[in-house]
């Protein structure tokens, strides 16, 4: 059975700082926890895999396919930042359906399925409203369901929760980790906290090994 | 925290800053213009809006204007594209370079077109939609670039990992963000095209007049001041109307959250890096391919290569009180340069601020833009009324003169700042509040920064703007040396190859002044932004 | 407002200044032959040009201060000094041409004054002072300019009448300046309508069927268009001034050229006078009276044509050498008068837009 996500000597790097090769194998349904401090390269990790940044040599897979090589749009692979980055000029469902439209679905038919998913993240009857109108917390959420609405391969998790407060942040960890298990999506989560990466996790990488 | 539109935290002097640019432009525009048309006022003068041909040329003039803003925004959008985003060799400089056909007196940027496009053009309509287009590629590329510059690049990033390709990522993610900028760029460029003069009279012809060529055939051709007020005021109501268009056009809509410094490095595939230097160095040729042709006539004789040109500048006319010298000149225009570069930040910048503070401040931002639309000949005639009458006898002052191109300054300025403050999240002065700070220094904690990086850069293309303009000044009468523009029309309206020659040379040091200009501003506005970093 | 009020301020007590202190002249010496020190303010226009030595001869002999204030062409001064008439920005205007001369004199832009000099005003300009408002300073006249070489080149003879313009033989080789837009250009329709009368739309509609190109300005048409101008022009024919040829050589890349390129077609000439006047309502008349008289004076007339590339007005005035040489003496100009001018004008320009489709 293959990865979820595998990446092979996967080298990154950003404006001359260069990672040394990376392996990194995420199993289908499963959390992955990259933990380590801050400005270590972990983001340039997940936008590599990601595909909007290009790797200086290696390989990332996803499922069977060799990714390396073609762009972001078509590389299933979703991606949530710290920030929700929901798009203004839409409302709410619109967000949530922008994958979706972008695979041929109907703006109604992706606005139905937008619908339903917001319900799994406890956000009934948010979906006519504008995103200005959220909070943090509910904002991220729908951020997160916005990457998950197209079904991606595998989803990367940026830091999400470091923005909002303490107790939130616990609370979104656990509830985000029920849904992603529930739905059986494999996940690569990036954390500088190691409690977070435990609560959430079935397996942790500490990425200061890597990171010189 | 505080939530709604903030007013509780907005400091005094904020609530009540609408007073300066609306008394700035009641007192040098709205006077003027009311003073003029009471002076002046018959009945006969509003026979002219009965001609077929008034309205026809309404007609055609719209339609141009149309056509050389689209061009504008066809060719500039690109090049804003790259010299405002990514950070590569010789950025700063392309940036600069494309302020350049801005400020190149319009004689000089016919002339330029004149001898690159010979006669295999021959003047009329597609020769000013093309001369416009290059003198307002500045406009467009300033106030788009300027927005653009502090796009969160994560927006689109985010749109590309949920499947949507470049393509779709630029109408869905990134056009919505840059649509106001868009716009109160496109309203700008129109405004400039619909009552264009120089260009209109050096390379138009039947099918390319405008109101404001018609205006000045009324003033100092035919001395029909009524005919010529009831131009001005119907090219004033065009103006309105597209203003208020506008308005409607870029009401607002949710925002993305800019960012500051968001510079991109280089992206590392070859073919984007390609495309990105091929936009920028065609960008530099476009803007370069008129200065080349100054750069050829500033060393050419009838008799070959020639340096006298550069060398005699000092010299020419001197002894007489034709000329006076080119240092002088540029003494004079530095000063006027100064001078509307002060005036025209505060009033603009006061006026973009209004717009955050105040219900009505809006309408004052969009009542900035007018003094584009006014017509210049009106208003050099109109300030002379107005300012001619003790106690205030300005006429002599010299002040006048860059009043006046502030006033044409002003909307730009306006344009420049306005859509960057109003991306700034007001939440962040809510959240300065909220650690004790009082309104005022939650203000600055929380516009300071940009207010400060904006300002500069809108205040050095209002220098810019002075620099090379010559329009609405050239009725007020000044002691003095003459401005380095009026210098090079003076030049250029006598015969021989010297002529010819030096005011080539001196267009070329206008350009080359205006570059060093705008790249320094541009450096102390990237200084102040880098001291104090985003959180 | 509190940037506003300082610039205000000071402007107004500096103009209350002036004020003061001319005053002060005037009441020490109320007759119009001037001893005590005092500044005049000329209105002109940017083509206005005298040399440095005479405006500091003027200052020793009188005590006049002569400030120089331009403010556009000469269209535009006019139209600023009719709309300021009764309160003028200066004391003498200098640039008025007899185009323009009577809607400036309707206004009440001038006060009276007959020059000292006026009896040494070459005849023809001498009574032509608009019931003594005005004094002539000098005049030029507006020809068609030829470029000798080219039509030496392609062995044509040059156009020898205004009439010829319309032959096949010159068909593609005029440029001339929109009159709508350009002094020249207005001169030329004038000189046309001078000729032909009632036949002048006739002869633009043969000129627009050969082939005339019209520029927006004489910079447009000659440095643009012109074979023998700056740029890469394409017609050997264009309209402007009799001196045109004496300036292509002072204004010549060293070594000088011992010949002009152009040559003057001295048929269908337009004149142009060019006068200066007393500003009504100026505070120093005897100073503004002391500035015409002085422009009107043998050193400054001598001085002009090298200068602004015009003839003086003055009579016996030798002429540089470049001028006397190559500047076309014009025998028969062709000259309506100021009234008709002021009064049909508007109509013209209309009716010759309408022949040209412009």
């Amino acid at each position: 059975m293959p990865y979820a996500l595998r990446t092979d000597h996967l080298v990154v790097g950003y404006d001359g700082w260069v990672s040394t090769p990376i392996t990194l194998e995420v199993e289908p349904g499963t959390i992955t926890a990259i933990l380590g401090p801050s400005g270590c390269g972990k983001s340039t990790l997940l936008s590599t895999i990601a595909g909007i940044r290009e790797a200086i040599s290696g390989h990332v897979i996803v499922g069977d396919v060799d990714v390396t090589h073609i762009p972001a749009h078509e590389r299933s692979v979703g991606l949530v930042f710290q920030e929700p980055l929901l798009f203004p000029n839409y409302d709410v469902a619109r967000n949530v359906g922008y994958g979706l439209e972008r695979q041929g679905v109907s703006r109604s038919a992706a606005r139905a399925r937008a619908l339903e998913l917001l319900e799994w993240v406890g956000l009934v009857g948010y979906g006519d409203r504008s995103v200005d109108e959220l909070s943090g917390g509910q904002a991220q959420r729908v951020a997160l369901v916005r990457a998950l609405a197209p079904n991606p391969a595998i989803l990367l998790l940026d830091e999400p929760f470091s923005a909002l407060d303490v107790d939130l942040r616990q609370h979104l960890a656990r509830e985000v980790a029920e849904l992603l298990r529930g739905r059986g999506v494999a996940a690569v989560h990036v954390t500088h906290d190691p409690a977070e990466a435990e609560a959430i996790a079935d397996h942790v990488v500490r990425f200061a090994d890597i990171c010189e | 925290m505080g939530s709604g539109d903030g007013a509780l935290n907005t400091p005094r002097w904020l609530r009540g800053i609408w007073v300066i640019p609306l008394a700035f432009l009641l007192v040098f525009l709205a006077l003027p213009l009311v003073v003029l048309i009471i002076r002046t006022w018959s009945g006969d003068g509003w026979r002219i809006l009965a001609n077929a041909s008034t309205w026809q040329i309404t007609a055609l003039a719209t339609v141009q204007a149309v056509l050389s803003t689209v061009l504008s925004l066809a060719v500039g959008l690109p090049i804003a594209a790259v010299v405002s985003r990514y950070s590569f060799r010789g950025r700063a400089l392309a940036q600069a370079l494309v302020t350049v056909p801005f400020v190149m007196p319009t004689v000089v940027v016919a002339l330029a077109f004149r001898s690159l496009l010979g006669s295999a053009l021959p003047q009329g309509f597609l020769i000013v939609v093309l001369a416009h287009a290059y003198v307002n590629l500045a406009v467009v590329v300033r106030i788009v670039g300027s927005q653009w510059s502090q796009h969160d690049d994560r927006y689109a990033r985010v749109a590309q990992t949920l499947g949507a390709t470049p393509l779709t990522v630029f109408r869905t993610v990134t056009l919505p963000y840059l649509r106001s900028s868009i716009i109160s760029s496109s309203v700008v460029v129109f405004i400039f095209s619909f009552t264009s003069l120089g260009i209109i009279v050096l390379l138009g012809d039947s099918s390319t007049r405008t109101l404001e060529s018609q205006i000045l055939r009324r003033t100092s051709v035919l001395l029909d001041f009524p005919a010529a007020a009831a131009l001005a005021v119907l090219q004033l109501i065009v103006i309105c109307i597209v203003i208020a268009l506008g308005a409607v056009a870029s009401r607002k809509r949710g925002q993305q959250k800019p960012v500051r410094n968001a510079l991109l490095s280089m992206p590392t595939n070859r073919a984007s890096r390609t495309a990105i230097h091929l936009i920028a160095v065609c960008s530099c040729a476009i803007v370069l391919l008129p200065v080349f042709a100054l750069l050829i006539a500033s060393v050419r004789s009838n008799s070959g290569l020639t340096t006298q040109w550069w060398t005699s500048i000092n010299a020419i006319d001197s002894g007489t009180t034709r000329i006076g010298s080119p240092v002088a000149s540029l003494a004079q225009s530095l000063q006027f340069a100064l001078i509307t570069g002060i005036v025209a930040s505060l009033v603009g910048g006061c006026a973009a601020l209004a717009v955050l503070a105040h219900r009505w401040g809006r309408f004052i931002a969009l009542f900035a833009i007018i003094p584009l639309g006014i017509s210049a000949a009106t208003l050099g005639l109109g300030m002379l009324l107005a300012f001619g009458r003790p106690p205030v006898d300005l006429r002599a002052s010299g002040l006048l003169i860059p009043l006046a191109h502030s006033l044409v300054a002003v909307p730009l300025v306006v344009a420049v700042i306005a859509p960057a403050l109003r991306g700034i999240d007001p939440r962040a002065r809510e959240v300065a509040a909220t650690l004790g700070a009082r309104p005022t220094r939650a203000f600055f904690t929380a516009y300071g920064p940009t207010l400060r990086t904006v300002m500069l850069a809108a205040g050095g293309l209002a220098c810019a703007v002075s620099l090379g303009e010559f329009g609405a000044a050239s009725f007020l009468a000044r002691t003095g040396a003459p401005t380095v523009p009026i210098q090079i029309v003076r030049l250029l309206s006598r015969p021989g190859e010297q002529s010819y020659g030096v005011a080539a040379v001196m267009s070329l040091i206008l350009i080359a002044l205006t570059l060093v200009l705008v790249l320094v501003v541009d450096r102390l506005g990237r200084r102040n932004g880098a001291l104090r970093p985003a959180h | 407002m509190s940037f506003i009020k300082p610039v205000l301020t000071s402007a107004a007590v500096g103009s209350v200044f002036l004020a003061t202190a001319c005053a002060g002249v005037n009441n020490a010496d109320p007759v119009p032959t001037l001893t005590g020190p005092t500044t005049v303010r000329l209105i002109t226009h940017d083509s206005f040009a005298v040399s440095d030595a005479l405006i500091a001869d003027l200052k020793a002999k009188t005590g006049i201060t002569l400030e120089i204030a331009t403010g556009g062409d000469a269209g535009q001064v006019v139209a600023s000094a009719i709309l300021s008439a009764g309160a003028p920005t200066g004391d003498v205007l200098f640039g008025v041409d007899n185009n323009l001369v009577s809607k400036a004199i309707d206004a009440g832009v001038f006060e009276s004054y007959t020059s000292i000099n006026l009896g040494n005003v070459i005849p023809t300009l001498r009574d032509d002072t608009s019931e003594g408002k005005v004094t002539p300073i000098d005049y030029g006249d507006v020809c068609i300019n030829m470029d000798t070489a080219w039509f030496a080149k392609n062995s044509i003879t040059p156009p020898k009448r205004l009439e010829d313009l319309t032959k096949p033989e010159y068909k593609d080789m005029l440029v001339v300046e929109d009159p709508g837009t350009s002094s020249p250009g207005q001169a030329f329709m004038l000189a046309t309508i001078a000729r032909f009368n009632d036949g002048w739309q006739d002869y633009w509609t043969k000129l627009r069927s050969n082939g005339v190109k019209v520029a927006g300005s004489w910079t447009d048409a000659y440095e643009g268009s012109y074979t023998a101008g700056g740029g890469n022009g394409d017609r050997p024919l264009v309209v402007s001034y009799a001196t045109s040829p004496p300036a292509e050589i002072v204004y010549a890349a060293d070594p000088k050229p011992t010949k002009p390129y152009s040559t003057v077609l001295t048929d269908g000439c337009y004149r142009q006078v060019e006068y200066a006047g007393v500003l009504a309502g100026t505070k120093n008349s005897a100073g503004a009276q002391t500035v015409i008289n002085w422009l009107l004076s043998p050193a400054v007339q001598t001085d002009i044509p090298l200068s602004m590339f015009v003839f003086p007005a003055l009579a016996g005035v030798i002429p540089p050498k470049v001028f006397a040489e190559f500047a076309a003496p014009v025998r028969d100009p062709l000259q309506i008068p100021a009234r008709d001018v002021a009064e049909k004008q508007s109509q013209w320009l209309d009716e010759w837009g309408q022949v040209m489709g412009r």
